[in-house]
């Protein structure tokens, strides 16, 4: 689903990623872990295509990075869902039209796309507040938020940059419940966290990123 | 159907969901394009009062005595095929004999006992061109006329209005240039500040996995709208201070702004589209990957 052959990306101002061989298999759920600056980030960003690698090749879901041009990464980001420390919500948007957005994108006709938001919305426990704006939602709820954004359109992966860093130990442990539920749905995980007590323990494969190198 | 319908909604829902940013282009466009509009009608208008002056230019033709009345009508017929002649009038022996009875309420004849009074022709020039009205080469060729005698102009005055207009015509389109510019200049830049203050959400969007058409085509439509409303409420601002002008004006010389509300609103609208819909392009190509 997932393969990085023998990657390497560094940042003008230095910092980034370096010979990294990495297979993610379907339906797996994968932890990311390292500190600060190691380079999670960096390597998320390579797999949804943000940035491109200087030295090697990416696989996502058939899509490769070598001679990726601009038009296909709509195609590709359509089918990876994505969350991210700081949310990314629309602001100048109610909850509901946050998490119909994707589905505009796909072009779903409007009647589905009501009844998809609410069962989304419904099954992570924001049916009340359906025309709440942002910053209107607690940081627990904006996560979910982002999550019902992610997965209302049934990706293949979802890629999760830190979605528990400005959450508290409790909201933290409940993410990571729903993400696991989603796992078992089907969808391929990669999180990335360098809180390593949050996820120990709960049989998932961890890789190890520190100073921009891989070590399972 | 569905995503088309989505982006323009997408378009009009933003000019409500940012009100001030929305304003402030509407602001600046309606700003800028009534000092285009302004301009406009002004350079139209000196058209006007130029038109008016030459009107008043009057070149006298006196001719020659003992030439047939068919002769003097052949010469008149090639003094208005003279190019820059709009009109000509034959003012004959007789018609000047009772011109001076009238302005001085005598006979000429009892006074010296024949008619001295000679024939002679009224030239009036064009007075529709934008170009500077150049009299000599029309004296020149009625100088070569057999039948002419004398010519009575007013050489300095003319070139003199004449040499002001087309000044003015030039610092009037360079004008007129500098603010279109400066309205190109002002809307696109605060397009942008509109668009950089989004910019968040241009990447939201493309993260999500849009194409550039669908995150750019709402934007699109809120720059056609800024610059429709910008652009009408210029025009209907001019429309009402030209009214109140007119009046104005009407009390003291009887001269009229002239202009046409629906040309000067098509061409303020138009500029407006363009300015804000090319501005809204660019600016957000600048944020999509």
């Amino acid at each position: 689903m997932i393969h990085l052959d023998n990657v390497s990306y560094t940042f003008k101002k230095g910092g980034g990623v370096t010979n990294v061989n990495l297979d993610i298999n379907e339906s797996e759920f994968v932890f990311m872990i390292g500190p600060t600056g190691s380079g999670k980030t960096t390597m998320l960003r390579l797999i949804y295509m943000d940035i491109l690698p200087q030295v090697g090749n990416i696989v996502v879901n058939k899509f490769t990075s070598s001679g990726m041009k601009p038009k296909k990464l709509p195609k590709l980001r359509q089918k990876i869902g994505m969350v991210f420390q700081n949310y990314l919500l629309m602001n100048d948007r109610d909850l509901f039209e946050n998490v119909a957005l994707p589905l505009h994108v796909l072009g779903f006709p409007k009647r589905q796309i009501t009844e998809l938001v609410e069962k989304s919305l419904d099954e992570f426990g924001l049916s009340n507040k359906v025309n709440h704006y942002p910053h209107e939602l607690s940081g627990g709820e904006q996560q979910r938020a982002c999550v019902a954004r992610a997965m209302i359109k049934d990706p293949d992966i979802l890629l999760a940059d830190e979605p528990t860093g400005n959450l508290d130990p409790v909201t933290s442990f409940e993410l990571i419940k729903i993400f696991e539920k989603i796992n078992k749905a089907g969808t391929t995980i990669l999180m990335a966290s360098h809180n390593y007590n949050l996820i120990k323990g709960r049989g998932h494969r961890i890789i190890e990123i520190q100073n921009g190198s891989v070590r399972s | 159907m569905d995503k088309f319908s989505f982006l323009i909604a997408e378009g009009f829902k933003n000019i409500f969901r940012h009100k001030l940013t929305s304003s402030a282009t509407i602001f600046s466009i309606f700003l800028t394009l009534s000092i285009v509009g302004f301009l406009i009608l002004a350079n139209q208008n000196t058209n006007k009062i130029i038109e008016y002056l030459r009107a008043k230019y009057k070149i006298e033709v006196f001719f020659k005595e003992g030439f047939t009345d068919d002769e003097l009508n052949n010469a008149i017929n090639q003094i208005g095929s003279i190019k820059g002649v709009r009109s000509t009038t034959l003012i004959s022996k007789k018609d000047a004999e009772k011109i001076f009875k009238s302005q001085f309420g005598e006979d000429i004849f009892d006074l010296v006992g024949f008619n001295p009074l000679p024939a002679s022709c009224v030239v009036n020039v064009e007075k529709d061109g934008i170009e500077k009205l150049e009299i000599m080469p029309i004296i020149k060729r009625l100088e070569m006329l057999p039948v002419v005698d004398e010519i009575k102009y007013q050489s300095g005055l003319i070139s003199r209005i004449e040499s002001y207009y087309e000044r003015f015509s030039q610092i009037a389109i360079l004008c007129f240039i500098l603010s279109l510019a400066i309205s190109i200049f002002v809307i696109s830049n605060t397009i942008r500040l509109t668009i950089f203050s989004r910019k968040n959400l241009i990447v939201s969007f493309q993260l999500i996995g849009a194409t550039r058409s669908f995150v750019r085509f709402p934007f699109i439509v809120e720059g056609l709208f800024h610059g429709f409303f910008g652009s009408m409420l210029s025009a209907i601002a001019l429309y009402f201070l030209i009214d109140y002008g007119n009046t104005v004006i009407d009390d003291i010389i009887s001269f009229k702004i002239n202009f046409d509300p629906y040309l000067l609103s098509a061409t303020l609208i138009f500029i407006g589209i363009m300015i804000s819909t090319i501005g809204s392009i660019r600016a957000t190509s600048k944020y999509i990957k």
